[in-house]
């Protein structure tokens, strides 16, 4: 059939829709990256006219840093200060996270309540703490600690509870080096206890009388606990093991971590290149490839090898250590696993003692004043300010998710239930939570991410957590560059973490609902 | 090429002009799913095609791909003597050449009904805002609603919204209508003031290609029948013989399953 | 935790149930179950405790709060000079008039009914005289001291009235149905305004002064003259505005007074933080060798280009676009006068756009005054910022306190919403490599806290600038929470765009509009009208943000409350004085997140998201 085109001359670039697609993106990509190596260069220009120079040798150099608490309160390196600042930042995100949860889902059924004065008495809690600005209260908080009265003689003695403007002590108990090994044997028994709650509930459905699943559970939990509490030093055996992996450690050439770190990146963007291509093969032939598609494969190859050559590049730069010694990255990253095996087989040591100890606070003489002894636990003021600030602020919002969480369900599931004749306690149980629970963990999840970058806030009330920690190293050394990339990959890191489990209980409890 | 019609549009009483729509060995993937298996065919001027077929089976993917809706990757589309490529300037010129109405109307929800109509005027052929409106109202009485012109499109009734939505096409002034099942939403009592609006359309001469499930519609205003069936055109022809004398087994076994 | 968990209620739209006896409400709403009533006991216990430990600390008899007084004007606006405090309250009544003439076009207040106030009336009068009883100088404490007496009575008759109000509100006007007749909230409001201006006449506060001796005593006194007299003026000003327009939206086109409305509150802003508050010093000489004339000449010559890519072809508009936009970066490159760089990248820019949206006839001459427009104003606000400010305060910036605050909060809500919307667009785009790149500054925006970037704006900043460019604290902080808040807006708006179907994109292309225009007129309109909500939330939690601003050291309303105020010891020793502050600063803060999330709750009912 002879057919007229009407303009059949070859299309001139600058018509070319795919032309101007990549064109573009490529080059707000350039503009972008242009944009950041001028800044780079200009902060390095401007840093070495004031004479500061970038390297990693400032993590390991001395430093005068005092911390208030922590793992370690007189680190003697930048790189030990900011890992106790680390460890300090969990601390408060992990109990504030339980801490929140509980109080958040109380607080949330009881605005839900028909108790009228519980009703009120969560909604005003919420209206009053969400609409407050964090840091007012963390600052509010540390004010009230701060007005309590110190310490004097007369207070020496025990407690189960003492505040004063050092802080708030309370009994508690703490673990000693048998703990790991027990937390071995109560772990074997929630292993078992799942096992055992599965062969209940086979019972259940065949004989169709109640199996007291929950009690049998807690029954095998209590059974591997308390023979765990005697039978711990039984798993020293595992010490010499652990050891023995660290020193097996410590023997490998440490140009294997660059080579290993690049084969899992070439390999796994091989791989995925692989996969995407098979995705793409039909009975009928294969697919023809988008450019889209094609951009993919690319950036999955062009990653893979910059992953790689990374490895490699990273892996090169030497590091003076505090001692002195002088090592490359690779070889820190071997010592840094050898000795987490040694820490774990340090752990299992027959002579750790109990695994628990319950222990009442104290107040004791040191030095000229009185002052809260090491039994017990003590939150001292800048700590009790951010915890408790952080937990309560959380809290509210969970519980406001909470309440949507379980208004959205209960919407006609009521009179279903009551139709089938269920108590309220199994409609709570059985109907609304698990529904519920599906519709509120995706937002509870940000909420952990919120109160985990919250944290952060501690600086203002010199809690020494990572950024409060980072600063002062900062304002020393004046490494800014390092230290914010340490800051973004510990919180990048946590939060992908947060995420992570979130996003798999979501995952299963998605499957559930197939 | 068979079965091309009568080639003189006696259906309608029109004269059927040269190939307005020229489709070659056209073949599209949707990742490992080939959509289109190689589709060929033409559609000449003021003829009116009905595509007909099982869902899945290419026949809204192809029309899609006439005003680039989606991207074909292999063969030949030439609209109106315009070959679709990469190029921006055909593309933009088949698209203000072909008008497209879809199964669920598509109208803009935050737009009253004139706006809904007057917007592409005013923006694509650059009309001035007071003829843009003229023909707006123009184009609502044609379609038969024109006291619904300020509402919003939430308003209207679902055969009124299918309206709007083809005088929003024509307000284009398009020399090609397709319509993508456009009376699939519907209820049953609306199907027919929509369907009005199409035969009053064919009969004014327009070029259309209809995927429709109507036979109805498809016997007395067609001049040609497809059937698309795994991604090609399994058999075409004018209604008569394509309806009474079906020439494939797998036509035969898709005409009983709907007559 | 063994707290039994009570069983959520649904709560039923039906119309309130008739009133009946106290005792049957008791034992519905308290002691319906036996669990229910232990629960009611230890709640009221645990309530009543809190309550009084409330009020044992706002009165306790060493409480300072002639800090918080004394300080008032160093919390609101910090050292803004007191013989400028003109451009203040002229900046307030701009937004109060703005504010009433807004209520007033768009119509905005609900109805209430009689019943509902008179229930809040008693409500409130129920808590106060619980307080009475209750409070320090409570019968349970000290029955015969003759000043506790005084404050136990004075609690009780002023809650008793309201309580007695109420129920006359609530039951007198006889029939039912006047106890249901809707009255409008903006009545309520108006008393409320009354009640506020007659508390700033007659309400004693604490002052601290000077004896002869040079002793200092607290004395009770009115607020001051100087303050009282211009909330008056604008609270009636505000009222008479409000009714002007009242009685004229009917007999105006509303559509014209709506857009005026609109431009007067984006004007406005900039207008009184930048002329008003600033009261910059121009140097006319300059003003007409440089700024006019290189103004005028782009708005012609720009306009001219801009005409002429308007009316050709598509192609042409994109490559004189890409050489001017060429031409802008490599401004940046070289030592320019920012006012050239500024021009040429908006004219760039525009050049983008005219061939989708320069339309012809009076579609063209829009287009070009709103060039002509964005040109002018750029160089206004230019010529306005470089010259310096004639307001001489003590410190870095004439913006401090509660101004700062809010100033820092609208700034950055208004310039990240653009950037966010450019994010969502990105990230949600069919373009791999910008979405690629809007998700990579996304999520590292997202995943890191604000105050790390405050830091890395404060500390790091500085240092990445080229010798002789310098950023003040405050714009620092302005654009360290603009990029923050774009990401978080980004997410939002990119919930609003993905709710979109994907028919409207569709049609929209169907018919021939480019991507740009679909964008303009079909999605942004649809997807920013969904996350107005979300939105407000977002404005909401900045808000509470841009107290982090204290910890890198700017005097916001915070770091007075905490910092400026406990370190006062010239005129008045107000050494450590912190908790009042704090807990002042706190109530403040939370009226204005409070008043946002109602606004943002009646949104939220009014466009029935979550409904469809």
């Amino acid at each position: 059939m002879a057919v007229t085109v009407r303009e059949s001359e070859r299309t001139p670039l600058w018509r070319n829709a795919a032309f101007l697609k990549w064109a573009s993106q490529l080059s707000v990509l350039v503009v972008t990256l242009a944009f950041f190596v001028i800044l780079g260069r200009q902060a390095f220009s401007n840093f070495s006219a004031s004479g500061t120079t970038f390297d990693l040798d400032f993590l390991t150099d001395p430093i005068g840093v005092f911390l208030r608490e922590g793992i370690d309160t007189e680190p003697d390196s930048s790189i030990r200060a900011l890992a106790v600042g680390a460890m300090n930042t969990l601390r408060v995100a992990i109990t504030g996270i339980i801490a929140a949860t509980i109080i958040g889902t109380l607080i949330g059924i009881g605005r839900l309540s028909s108790n009228w004065i519980v009703n009120k008495v969560a909604t005003f809690y919420i209206e009053t703490i969400r609409n407050i600005p964090l840091l007012v209260q963390i600052f509010f908080w540390q004010a009230m600690v701060i007005a309590l009265p110190s310490l004097v003689a007369a207070d020496i003695g025990e407690y189960w509870f003492k505040s004063s403007n050092k802080g708030i002590a309370f009994a508690w108990v703490s673990w000693n080096g048998g703990f790991w090994p027990w937390i071995v044997f109560v772990g074997a028994g929630i292993i078992v206890g799942r096992f055992v709650s599965r062969w209940r509930y086979r019972v259940q459905e065949e004989t169709g009388e109640a199996s007291h699943a929950s009690y049998y559970v807690a029954g095998t939990l209590i059974v591997f606990a308390a023979v765990g509490w005697f039978a711990w030093p039984l798993l020293s055996f595992m010490e010499p093991i652990f050891h023995g992996i660290a020193n097996f450690v410590d023997a490998v050439p440490a140009i294997l971590v660059p080579i290993i770190v690049a084969l899992a990146a070439l390999l796994g963007a091989g791989w995925w290149i692989r996969s995407f291509f098979e995705s793409r093969r039909t009975p009928a032939g294969f697919g023809k490839l988008t450019d889209d598609d094609w951009f993919r494969v690319i950036f999955a190859g062009t990653m893979g090898v910059v992953v790689a050559a990374i490895a490699f590049l990273v892996s090169g730069i030497t590091v003076t250590t505090v001692a002195g010694e002088v090592l490359t990255v690779a070889e820190m990253i071997r010592l840094g696993i050898g000795n987490f095996f040694d820490w774990l087989g340090n752990g299992f040591a027959a002579d750790g003692g109990k695994p628990l100890n319950f222990s009442k606070a104290s107040v004791v003489q040191r030095g000229n004043f009185p002052q809260y002894g090491d039994t017990g636990a003590v939150m001292t003021v800048p700590f009790f300010a951010v915890w408790f600030s952080i937990t309560l602020y959380t809290a509210a919002f969970i519980a406001e998710i909470v309440r949507g969480g379980i208004l959205a369900v209960s919407k006609g599931q009521t009179e279903a239930a009551q139709a089938v004749g269920l108590k309220r306690s199994q409609f709570l149980r059985l109907i609304i939570l698990p529904q519920a629970f599906r519709i509120i963990l995706p937002p509870i999840g940000n909420q952990y991410l919120n109160l985990f970058k919250n944290t952060s806030l501690g600086i203002g009330v010199a809690y020494a957590e990572i950024v409060a920690v980072g600063s002062t190293i900062l304002n020393q050394t004046g490494q800014t560059l390092p230290i914010v990339l340490i800051w973004m990959g510990f919180f990048l890191t946590g939060s992908l973490m947060i995420s992570g489990v979130v996003n798999y209980y979501n995952r299963k409890m998605k499957l559930v609902e197939r | 090429m068979t079965g091309n019609g009568n080639g003189d549009g006696a259906a309608r009483g029109h004269t059927l002009g040269g190939p307005m729509i020229v489709s070659e060995d056209v073949k599209k993937w949707f990742g490992d799913f080939q959509a289109l298996k190689g589709v060929t065919a033409t559609v000449r001027e003021r003829e009116v095609v009905v595509v007909i077929g099982p869902s899945g089976s290419g026949k809204s993917t192809w029309i899609r791909c006439i005003n680039r809706l989606e991207a074909h990757q292999e063969g030949t589309i030439i609209v109106d003597g315009l070959e679709l490529t990469n190029d921006i300037k055909h593309i933009e010129k088949i698209r203000s050449e072909v008008g497209m109405v879809f199964q669920q109307f598509n109208l803009f929800p935050h737009l009253t009904v004139l706006d809904n109509i007057t917007l592409a005027p005013q923006w694509v052929r650059k009309l001035p805002k007071a003829e843009a409106v003229d023909l707006g109202m123009e184009l609502l009485e044609r379609v038969g609603i024109p006291e619904q012109a300020s509402k919003y499109p939430g308003q209207l009734s679902g055969g009124q919204q299918q309206r709007v939505a083809i005088a929003r096409s024509l307000a284009m002034k398009p020399k090609i209508m397709l319509f993508d099942e456009p009376t699939s939403a519907l209820d049953p009592e609306m199907i027919k003031e929509v369907l009005d609006v199409m035969k009053e359309l064919a009969l004014s001469g327009m070029t259309m290609i209809v995927v429709t499930h109507e036979m109805g519609f498809a016997k007395e205003v067609a001049d040609r029948v497809m059937f698309f069936d795994y991604g090609t055109i399994v058999e075409e022809g004018t209604p008569e013989h394509f309806f009474t004398n079906p020439q494939h087994d797998r036509t035969k076994l898709f005409l009983s399953q709907i007559l | 935790m063994t707290t039994r968990i009570e069983l959520p209620e649904i709560p039923d739209l039906a119309p309130e149930p008739p009133p009946r006896g106290p005792r049957v409400w008791l034992r519905e709403n308290l002691f319906s179950t036996p669990v229910s009533g232990v629960l009611s006991i230890v709640t009221i216990m645990v309530g009543l405790a809190a309550y009084r430990g409330v009020l044992a600390f706002v009165f306790a008899p060493d409480r300072r709060w002639e800090a918080v007084t004394y300080n008032a004007r160093l919390l609101m606006i910090q050292a803004y000079p007191s013989e400028q405090m003109t451009r203040i309250w002229v900046s307030v009544a701009i937004v109060v008039l703005l504010l009433a003439a807004t209520v007033a076009v768009y119509r905005i207040g609900g109805q209430t009914t009689p019943r509902k106030v008179g229930i809040g009336l008693m409500s409130l009068g129920s808590i106060i005289v619980v307080g009475g009883v209750i409070g320090p100088w409570g019968i349970a404490l000290s029955p015969f001291g003759v000043e506790s007496m005084r404050g136990f009575l004075g609690w009780v008759i002023v809650g008793v009235v309201l309580v007695v109000g109420g129920h006359l509100l609530r039951t007198v006007p006889g029939e039912e149905r006047a106890r249901d007749s809707s009255i409008p909230i903006l009545g309520v409001v108006l008393v409320a305004i009354f009640v506020v201006l007659s508390a700033l006449w007659t309400v004693l506060l604490p002052q601290p002064i000077f004896d002869e001796a040079g002793k200092q005593t607290i004395t009770m006194e009115p607020i001051a003259m100087s303050t009282r007299l211009p909330w008056t003026y604008i609270a009636v000003l505000g009222i008479v505005i409000y009714f002007v327009m009242w009685f004229l939206r009917d007999r105006i086109p509303i559509g014209l007074a709506r857009r005026t409305l609109v431009g007067l509150w984006v004007g406005s802003f900039p207008f009184i933080v930048l002329v008003l508050l600033r009261d910059p010093h121009m140097d006319y000489g300059r003003v007409f060798t440089w700024y006019l004339p290189v103004a005028l000449g782009f708005i012609v010559i720009g306009g001219l280009i801009l005409n002429f890519v308007a009316g050709g072809r598509g192609e042409l508009g994109r490559v004189i676009g890409a050489v001017l936009l060429i031409m802008a970066l490599a401004s940046f490159m070289f030592p320019m006068e920012f006012l050239i760089r500024f021009l040429l990248l908006s004219l760039a820019l525009f050049a983008f756009a005219a061939p989708t949206f320069g339309g012809k006839g009076g579609g063209r001459v829009a287009f070009l005054s709103i060039w002509a427009g964005t040109a002018g104003l750029l160089t206004f606000f230019l010529a306005l910022l470089t010259a310096p400010s004639t307001v001489e305060v003590a410190g870095s910036s004439f913006l401090g306190g509660l101004l700062l605050t809010i100033v820092l909060s609208v700034v950055a809500i208004t310039l990240s919403l653009p950037i966010g919307i450019m994010l969502a667009l990105a990230r949600t785009s069919r373009m791999p490599i910008f979405r690629l790149m809007a998700t990579t500054y996304i999520e590292i925006v997202r995943g890191v806290p604000l105050i790390t970037w405050l830091i890395v704006a404060f500390i790091m900043l500085p240092v990445a600038l080229p010798a002789g460019v310098e950023i003040g604290g405050v714009a620092r902080a302005m654009g360290a929470m603009t990029f923050f808040s774009a990401a978080y807006l980004a997410e939002n708006v990119r919930g609003g765009l993905q709710a979109i179907p994907k028919g409207q994109y569709e049609a929209s292309e169907a018919m021939g509009l480019t991507t740009s225009q679909t964008t303009v007129f079909i999605v942004l309109p649809q997807a920013l009208r969904a996350v107005i909500p979300a939105l407000v939330g977002q404005i909401i939690s900045l808000f509470k943000d841009t107290s982090l601003v204290t910890i890198v050291g700017l005097f916001d309303f915070l770091h007075i409350a905490r910092l400026v105020i406990p370190s006062q010891t010239q005129p008045f020793n107000f050494l450590g004085v912190l908790r009042e502050p704090l807990l002042f600063a706190a109530v403040v803060y939370w009226m204005f997140t409070f008043t946002f999330s109602r606004i943002s709750q009646r949104l939220e009912k009014k466009l029935g998201v979550g409904e469809r």
